[in-house]
C-alpha cells in the first residue's frame, strides 16, 4: 500500500508545487498591497456606502474596513478564486487518481498485481489527501510568518480557525470528486459535475443574498458554510458547517471505496 | 485437479451477454488457446479471470480458489498480458520494475528476459515502438515465474524473431509447471505452442479440442490452372468446398488432409497450381455454419 501511496503522492507533487506556488504568489501579492489598501481606507469606504450591502455579501466584500490583512484576504483572495483554485486542483487530483487511470487503463497495471482493491483506494485517496491538507497547511498559516516581514499584524487565532475551516473545505470537494471519479471513470465527466457544482452553488449563494425572498436557499450553497469572513475576519467557527462538511466527507467516502471495490473495470 | 475452472460463468453488460455460460477445466501444465473473432467474449473471459470484472453468475476457479473471494492471493502467482498494454507514460522502465517488486515481491527472470528481450530499462515506455512496449509487458508478466499465466494477444505487435525468443520461455516456463492460458488470432501460433484450444463465438463455448483435432480441421485454399478439361465430379468430396468453376480453372476450399487432392490431380496436367493455408476465421467460420 505504500508504494502505491508514494507513487500516487509523486505523481501529483508537481501539480501540487504548482497550485501551492500560485496560493503563495497571490498572498505575497497581498502582502505588499496591504499598507497601500490601509492608507486609503476611507476612500474604499465611501465608495463601498454607495454600492447595495447584498449585493457587497455577495462577492464577499461585506467588510466594514479594509484595514486588517484578514479582510482584504477573506474579501479578495479566500472569498472567491482561492476555493475554486482548490477546488479544480482537488478534482484533478481525485479524477487522476481513479478516473483518469481507468480511462487510460493504467489500473490494469495494480489490478493484476497482489494487493486488494480496497488497499489501492485508500492508498490513492490518502496520497491526494495528504497533498491536499499540505497545500492548505503550506498556503494559509504562511501568512502568519510573512506578515511581521512586511510590518502587518494579523490576529493568529483567526488564521488557525479559517485553516479549520479550509481543511474541512477541501476535505469534503476532495473526497466528493474522488466519488464521481470512481463512478464516472471518465475524467471530462469529473470536471464537469464537479466544477458545475462548485459554480452552481457559488450562484445560489449569490441568488440567495441579492434577492431576499430567496434567503432559505444559501443553505444549500457550500459557500454558505465556507465563509472566510466568519472565520478570518470574525474568529467565529460554524459547528454546523464543519459537520456538514464532514458528513459530505464521510459519505462521498464511503460511497467511492465500496464502488471501487465492487465495481467492474474494462480494460 | 483443474488449476483454471470456469463454472457456467456468465457475464452480461446490460442486454449484452458477452460470456454467457462458459464451463471449462484446464489441467495444470496445459498450454491452452483460446481463440475467436473480435467480440466474441475472450478479453471479457480473461478479465473474469483477474477479477476485473465480477461475474453476472457462475464462478472462476483457479488453483481450488475462487477468483471472486481470493483474487489478491492468487495474483501471487498470475502473470498477465493484456490485449492493450498501458503503462505509467512518465516512469521508467526501471520504476515499474521496481514498483511491480514491491508489490509481488522479489522476481526470478527479470535479468534474464531483459537480456533476451533486448530491452533497454532506463528508457520511458512513451519512448517505445509498439514491439518494444509488447516486449515490456511480456517482460512484466513473466518475471516472476509465474504458476498462470494468462495472455490476451502476447504476440501482438511482436516481430518473428522475438515471437520465437517469447516462445522460447512460455515453453521454459510451461516445463517448470506453469499453466499458460492465451487468447489467440494466430493459427501458427496456437498450432505450435498450445496443447488444446476452445474456440468462443458469442460468449459460448462452441468447440473444445486438442491441436490435434484443429489440425485435422486445417484448411486451404487452391487454385489450379488445368492444361485440359477437367471432370468436375472428381472433385466432390465431402470436405472440399468449389468456390469457382470454369473450363481449365478450379478454386476450391479443402478441409484436412491435402494429399488426397493432390492425388487427384495427378490425373490431369496441371499448368499452375497455388495453395495457401485457410486462416483461422475459415475455421471459426466452419463453428459458425454448425
Amino acid at each position: 500500500m505504500w508504494a502505491i501511496f508514494k507513487k500516487s503522492f509523486r505523481d501529483k507533487l508537481t501539480s501540487g508545487l504548482i497550485y501551492t506556488g500560485v496560493g503563495l504568489f497571490m498572498l505575497l501579492i497581498y502582502l505588499f498591497m496591504q499598507p497601500n489598501l490601509s492608507q486609503n481606507m476611507q476612500v474604499y469606504s465611501d465608495l463601498i456606502k454607495i454600492i447595495p450591502s447584498n449585493l457587497l455579501k455577495a462577492f464577499n466584500a461585506d467588510i466594514s474596513a479594509i484595514a486588517s490583512l484578514e479582510a482584504t484576504l477573506s474579501s479578495k483572495q479566500y472569498g472567491m478564486l482561492w476555493p475554486f483554485i482548490t477546488i479544480i486542483f482537488s478534482t484533478t487530483i481525485a479524477s487522476a487518481s481513479f478516473a483518469g487511470e481507468i480511462d487510460r487503463k493504467t489500473i490494469s497495471i495494480l489490478l493484476a498485481q497482489p494487493i486488494s482493491r480496497a488497499k489501492i483506494f485508500w492508498a490513492k485517496y490518502l496520497a491526494g489527501l495528504t497533498l491536499l491538507i499540505l497545500y492548505v497547511l503550506i498556503v494559509i498559516p504562511t501568512t502568519v510568518f510573512l506578515a511581521p516581514i512586511f510590518n502587518i499584524e494579523v490576529n493568529e487565532l483567526n488564521f488557525l480557525k479559517f485553516t479549520i475551516e479550509a481543511i474541512f473545505f477541501v476535505i469534503a470537494f476532495y473526497s466528493l470528486s474522488t466519488a464521481i471519479s470512481v463512478f464516472a471513470s471518465e475524467t471530462g465527466i469529473v470536471y464537469f459535475i464537479t466544477i458545475g457544482l462548485c459554480i452552481g452553488m457559488y450562484f445560489v449563494k449569490v441568488i440567495s443574498l441579492i434577492l431576499e425572498q430567496l434567503d432559505g436557499l444559501k443553505y444549500f450553497s457550500v459557500f454558505y458554510y465556507y465563509d472566510p469572513i466568519r472565520s478570518l475576519v470574525n474568529g467565529e467557527l460554524m459547528p454546523i458547517g464543519l459537520l456538514l462538511f464532514a458528513i459530505v466527507s464521510g459519505i462521498s467516502v464511503i460511497m467511492a471505496y465500496f464502488r471501487f471495490i465492487k465495481r467492474d473495470i474494462t480494460v | 485437479m483443474a488449476i483454471i475452472e470456469f463454472q457456467n460463468t456468465k457475464k452480461y453488460f446490460g442486454n449484452v451477454e458477452a460470456v454467457n455460460g462458459i464451463s471449462l477445466k484446464i489441467e495444470k501444465g496445459e498450454i491452452f488457446g483460446f481463440l475467436g473473432p473480435n467480440g466474441a467474449g475472450k478479453t471479457t473471459t480473461i478479465s473474469l479471470m483477474l477479477d476485473f470484472l465480477k461475474p453476472t453468475a457462475g464462478e472462476v476457479i483457479l488453483n481450488g480458489l475462487k477468483v471472486s473471494e481470493n483474487s489478491t492471493e492468487l495474483k501471487r502467482n498470475i502473470g498477465y498480458i493484456p490485449a492493450d498494454v498501458h503503462f505509467y507514460e512518465n516512469m521508467t522502465i526501471q520504476k515499474h520494475f521496481e514498483l511491480i517488486t514491491t508489490l509481488k515481491g522479489k522476481t526470478k527472470y527479470l535479468t534474464d528476459l531483459i537480456d533476451d528481450f533486448d530491452l533497454n530499462p532506463k528508457k520511458k515506455p512513451k519512448e517505445l515502438s509498439t514491439g518494444n512496449r509488447q516486449k515490456f509487458a511480456i517482460i512484466l508478466a513473466l518475471m516472476h515465474g509465474p504458476e498462470i499465466l494468462i495472455m490476451d494477444e502476447p504476440t501482438r505487435g511482436l516481430d518473428p524473431l522475438y515471437q520465437n525468443v517469447f516462445y522460447k520461455w512460455l515453453k521454459k516456463l510451461n516445463r517448470e509447471g506453469s499453466t499458460v492460458f492465451m487468447s489467440s488470432h494466430n493459427l501458427f501460433e496456437v498450432e505450435n505452442i498450445c496443447n488444446r484450444v476452445a474456440v468462443i463465438k458469442k460468449g459460448k463455448v462452441v468447440a473444445l479440442e486438442d491441436v490435434k483435432t484443429l489440425r485435422n480441421k486445417r484448411m486451404h485454399l487452391v487454385e489450379i490452372e488445368f492444361l485440359e478439361k477437367f471432370n468436375s465430379s472428381d472433385f466432390k468430396e465431402s470436405k472440399w468446398e468449389i468456390i469457382e468453376k470454369m473450363d481449365y480453372h478450379l478454386k476450391l476450399k479443402v478441409a484436412g488432409d491435402i494429399n488426397l487432392l493432390l492425388k487427384t490431380l495427378t490425373k490431369y496436367q496441371v499448368k499452375d497450381l497455388l495453395i495457401e493455408r485457410a486462416g483461422l476465421e475459415e475455421i471459426f467460420l466452419e463453428y459458425y455454419q454448425d
